[in-house]
């Protein structure tokens, strides 16, 4: 070995300490940065469609790809903007990208901004008029955690149009509905869902048949309560006292009968107060049964 | 009229055999087998991104198999065909062609024909790599054979483009320019997507518009976005895509025959 060839050695060794002596001092550096800067920038969708040179769904995998894997880095003030943005940018690239909206919905349901959620479920029911899922992704976040039950019955009513077969969202849409206090449709919605499922060996069925007919007891009452309540206050509006008992109601004209609870009871009723109540209990208890 | 069909056969042997010596010559060159070592291992990576994804593992590589093929044979075609007259006549090989009894337009034609079919090679290759990462991945649609189809219509028009440069100017500046020409084709549409809508003044949107429909556009003729969702091209989108690239090309065939009658070669 030459002394120049030794020389050369020893200075490609140093080259390759001082790279990567380099590299750790860049990497500590690099590490110091606040971590919601680092990756949160996304172009606008204009530029992006341009970028992408015509492989527009190529590049809303590869965006997905980074969202999914890079969410939890941005910062809780600013990670809905930005999630949103992105979001935006991706189904913007490629309007009937399904999973997009389904974890778009679920990264901005994280911080609870229900408006975006449906702005982004709006925008996906827009793109493809088959398309149900971002109405049943936006009906169940409105009504298990905004409870916003009217919300909720939008979305549910679009999906079971696009969907009509689907029993679950039957179901959640005759929820929606008496959470939203139209207890007429909600009766007439487990009804329909008790019919198509009692002579059905489909899975799942039995469990749709004891839903059905525990709502249907219940909303029967609810039902009966306000159109009695209803016609009491009527009666005291136009005579100026409450009804001696509720078959006066009948007798007087108010209503065509009067009816009894799904148990077979009479609705009891004080006179004093004018106060209709049920003598059976309702199948739903604890805090759900408030509705 | 007895004395022009042999002699148009005998065109079309001639043209046969340049295209066989381009085809020959193009896939011994190096840049055919690395452009296409990488797109294969682009074709195998797909289905490892597709796992980094969530529930849309063939998506991923629909998606990005669709755009490989799209980028790699592109590439295929510029590379190579830039350099398809340039080079005959920088080693002076073309004085030697053309002193036989060959017409200029044919020895033009029969380039051309030649990287068509090394292109078909190439994108046939891809193809079958995609379909098998498809078939065991359990995403294959048939869907992806008209998406190719339309992405050689494409390759044809660029090849045809590659070869008009070839012939009026030198490698370095051909590559720069089919590389602007496909850049041009693929985001041309943007003028009248994005750039027309934001503007207000009439003559400066009317101005946009005509420019768009001056410009090239590639984009046009590509379904890879429709293929994922199983949606097929429009009745008629076919027979207009396929007039659309047989004019585009031979203009350009036209313009390049023109370029090459007027080189001083003899």
């Amino acid at each position: 070995m030459t002394v120049r060839t030794a020389i050369a050695c020893l200075a490609l060794v140093a080259l390759l300490f001082a790279m990567h002596g380099l590299h750790g001092g860049l990497k500590s550096l690099y590490d110091t940065y606040p971590t919601e800067f680092r990756s949160y920038y996304v172009p606008s969708s204009a530029y992006m469609k341009v970028a992408s040179l015509g492989q527009r769904n190529f590049l809303a995998d590869l965006v997905f790809i980074w969202s999914i894997q890079f969410f939890d880095m941005y910062g809780p003030l600013v990670r809905d903007t930005y999630l949103f943005h992105t979001y935006d940018v991706i189904t913007d690239l490629d309007p009937r990208f399904a999973e997009a909206y389904v974890f778009g919905n679920l990264f901005l349901s994280l911080d609870r901004r229900w408006d975006l959620v449906y702005a982004l479920s709006d925008k996906g029911l827009a793109a493809d008029p088959n398309a149900w899922i971002p109405a049943w992704d936006a009906g169940s976040y409105a009504f298990f955690y905004a409870r916003d039950y009217a919300a909720a019955k939008r979305y549910f009513a679009i999906a079971h149009e696009r969907n009509p077969s689907a029993m679950p969202v039957q179901k959640m849409m005759a929820n929606a509905l008496k959470y939203a206090g139209d207890y007429d449709l909600a009766l007439e919605y487990w009804k329909g869902i008790l019919r198509e499922n009692e002579d059905s060996s489909a899975p799942h069925a039995q469990y749709f048949v004891i839903a059905a007919t525990r709502n249907i007891h219940d909303l029967t009452i609810k039902v009966d309560l306000r159109t009695l309540q209803a016609a009491v206050g009527r009666y005291r509006a136009e005579r100026g006292n409450y009804p001696p008992n509720l078959d006066s109601l009948a007798k007087t004209g108010y209503l065509s009968g009067i009816p009894a609870d799904p148990a077979g009871k009479p609705y009891l009723y004080d006179s004093r107060t004018g106060q209709v109540t049920c003598q059976s209990a309702f199948k739903f208890k604890g805090k759900f049964a408030q509705w | 009229m007895s004395r022009q069909a042999p002699r148009g056969l005998l065109a079309l042997s001639q043209m046969g055999s340049i295209a066989l010596n381009t085809f020959r010559e193009a896939v011994r060159s190096r840049v055919f087998y690395i452009l296409l070592a990488f797109a294969v291992s682009l074709l195998v990576f797909s289905s490892a991104m597709g796992f980094l994804s969530i529930g849309n593992l063939q998506r991923v590589i629909l998606d990005m198999g669709l755009s490989t093929i799209s980028g790699f044979s592109a590439l295929t075609a510029i590379f190579i065909g830039i350099g398809l007259i340039y080079t005959e006549i920088e080693r002076k090989t073309i004085y030697n062609i053309l002193s036989k009894p060959l017409a200029r337009h044919h020895f033009l034609l029969g380039r051309y024909a030649g990287l068509l079919l090394v292109l078909a090679v190439n994108v046939a290759l891809m193809v079958l790599v995609l379909s098998a990462v498809l078939v065991y991945f359990g995403g294959f649609t048939p869907q992806i054979f008209p998406a190719v189809g339309y992405i050689y219509l494409e390759l044809m028009i660029l090849t045809a483009v590659a070869l008009f440069f070839s012939s009026v100017t030198s490698p370095v500046v051909s590559a720069i320019c089919t590389v602007a020409f496909y850049l041009i084709g693929h985001t041309s549409s943007a003028l009248a997507e994005i750039l027309a809508p934001q503007i207000k003044a009439a003559w400066a949107k009317q101005l946009v518009t005509a420019l768009y429909h001056v410009l090239p556009d590639l984009g046009i003729l590509s379904i890879n976005n429709l293929v994922v969702h199983e949606i097929a091209p429009a009745p008629g989108f076919a027979w207009r895509a396929l007039l659309y690239t047989a004019c585009t090309v031979t203009l350009l065939l036209l313009a390049s025959a023109l370029a090459l009658r007027r080189r001083d070669l003899v």
